[in-house]
């Protein structure tokens, strides 16, 4: 097609405007010649508005010029002008090259390592174990090594680690490494504790015993009495010191103690209550002093618990002693409570539980429980509980090598 | 002559010859081949000289989007075209 918009622009095109009589033949002649004309219009009457190719204009202006008519370029389009301009701005258009070239440049390297995920491998050894395979920050990102390499590589190395995931974001390197998990130790487990007997820490009666090492010198069922030795840790004739073997005891020992707790509680208690009327207000505050506006009233309340949320202004790292405090009242209120003897007979027998059990131990148990004795007294209810309770009654205690 | 080329060698009219070949686009533009020069030109009038006559070509707000020696085309809202000998 002889009018595609293409080569006119990368060839130049000059728009200009034509004045004078005799337009029309003018044209036609110029057409004649071999002159391609775009965008014939007519301003008014003796003037006409056209674009002519760059490399026709000058043939095109000085037909109209032999004719007498005036010519005056208006715009001037296309590639060569705008290359002219580039010519004008050499170190502009230098400065956007070189843009790019840096751009490109710059995220062609590593610029940083990353190993995620080591807890007990120490990174730096992943760091010093990736460098030998030419993955550290100034490496050209061409000549990073191939991902599965670099993973066999690495989980053949790391013998502590299950997996290892190796990827490039960008210019930056990260590297995870997921760790095997090492089988917990049990925590039911007694701890060794070296040359020892076990001893009973209180009067019980055996309930179960579970030794794993050592001489047992009790017998289910047995009473013993406090500081009885349960568990020898001597193998052989403890008497003769030559076939007497000291290995340590380890083990539990479970025993049924009785234990007689006496609770108080009171049949009537006082509880706050929130009333659901607040206040919330928000002041500056400047070197520890809370600005208050002394002629807003505040609104009464009674019994009031404060609640105060302390902002502090922050410039970069650097906490300023400025700040807004928002104060939060609460309206509170006492409400009085009254339980019947049942309900505080349970309660107390409850709470009597929550204290047995924190003291026996995760070991222990409560096999039963009996209240001994009920007494109302002053508006409070005296409690005297009897539990069964089965814990573990075995204590470590050294053996004496001088015996 | 030409019409008998045309039907012997079953070719189209207009590539046989200089006769004027003339499309149009809905009413805002025209596109005229083989055409011979400009005869007339302003804001509501266009008149063409083609082989067999004058291809007269009136409408509002003319314009020649684009011409060489052998094509015109043309731009605006065309409302009449007559063939005058």
């Amino acid at each position: 097609m002889p009018f595609n918009m293409l080569p006119t622009v990368l060839k130049g095109k000059m728009e200009c405007t034509c004045e004078g009589k005799q337009l029309t033949p003018l044209i036609n002649q110029a057409v004649q010649t071999g002159i391609t004309i775009e965008d014939i219009e007519w301003l008014d009457e003796h003037r006409i508005r056209l674009s002519i190719p760059l490399s026709q204009f000058f043939s095109f202006y000085k037909l109209m010029r032999q004719a007498g008519n005036r010519v005056r370029i208006t715009k001037r389009e296309g590639f060569p002008f705008l290359w002219k301009r580039i010519k004008k701005r050499k170190f502009f258009v230098l400065g956007f090259i070189l843009f790019f070239i840096l751009i490109l440049l710059f995220t062609s390297f590593v610029w940083n390592v990353k190993i995620e995920g080591t807890e007990k491998i120490p990174s730096r050894h992943v760091q010093a174990m990736l460098k030998k395979q030419g993955i550290y920050p100034g490496q050209w990102k061409m000549r990073l090594p191939e991902r599965e390499e670099v993973q066999h590589q690495l989980l053949s190395q790391l013998p502590q680690a299950s997996w290892v995931g190796y990827r490039v974001e960008g210019t930056r390197v990260v590297v995870t490494v997921v760790e095997k998990k090492l089988a917990e130790p049990d925590s039911d487990a007694v701890p060794d504790a070296g040359p020892v007997h076990l001893v009973a820490t209180k009067n019980a009666l055996i309930y179960d015993m579970q030794i794993e090492r050592g001489y047992p010198l009790v017998e289910v069922n047995d009473v013993v009495q406090k500081g009885q030795t349960l568990v020898s840790g001597i193998y052989g004739d403890v008497e003769d010191s030559k076939s007497r073997r000291i290995v340590g005891a380890k083990g539990k020992v479970w025993g049924e103690v009785w234990y007689e707790s006496s609770v108080v509680i009171p049949l009537e208690r006082k509880r706050k209550v929130y009333t659901g009327e607040r206040d919330r207000a928000q002041y500056p505050y400047l070197f520890s002093y809370v600005v208050k506006n002394p002629f807003v009233k505040e609104p009464a309340l009674k019994n009031v618990d404060v609640i105060e949320h302390f902002h502090f202004l922050k410039l970069a790292e650097w906490t300023l002693p400025l700040g807004w405090v928002v104060v939060e009242k609460l309206e509170a209120e006492w409400m009085a409570e009254k339980l019947t003897v049942n309900q505080a007979v349970q309660e107390g027998l409850v709470h009597a539980k929550e204290d047995l059990l924190q003291k026996i131990g995760l070991d222990g148990r409560i096999l039963g429980e009996k209240v001994l004795q009920k007494r109302l007294e002053n508006g409070k209810v005296y409690l005297k509980v009897h539990f069964d309770v089965i814990e573990n009654i075995a204590r470590i205690q050294p053996i004496l090598q001088g015996e | 002559m030409r019409k008998w080329v045309s039907d012997w060698f079953d070719l189209p009219v207009h590539v046989t010859g200089d006769t004027p070949r003339i499309e149009m686009i809905g009413t805002m533009a025209m596109q005229v081949e083989n055409y011979l020069q400009l005869e007339k030109f302003n804001f509501s009038e266009l008149q063409i000289k083609v082989k067999d006559g004058i291809l007269e070509i009136k409408g509002e707000q003319l314009k020649i989007k684009a011409i060489d020696p052998e094509i015109v085309l043309i731009e605006g809202q065309i409302l009449e075209i007559r063939y005058k000998k």
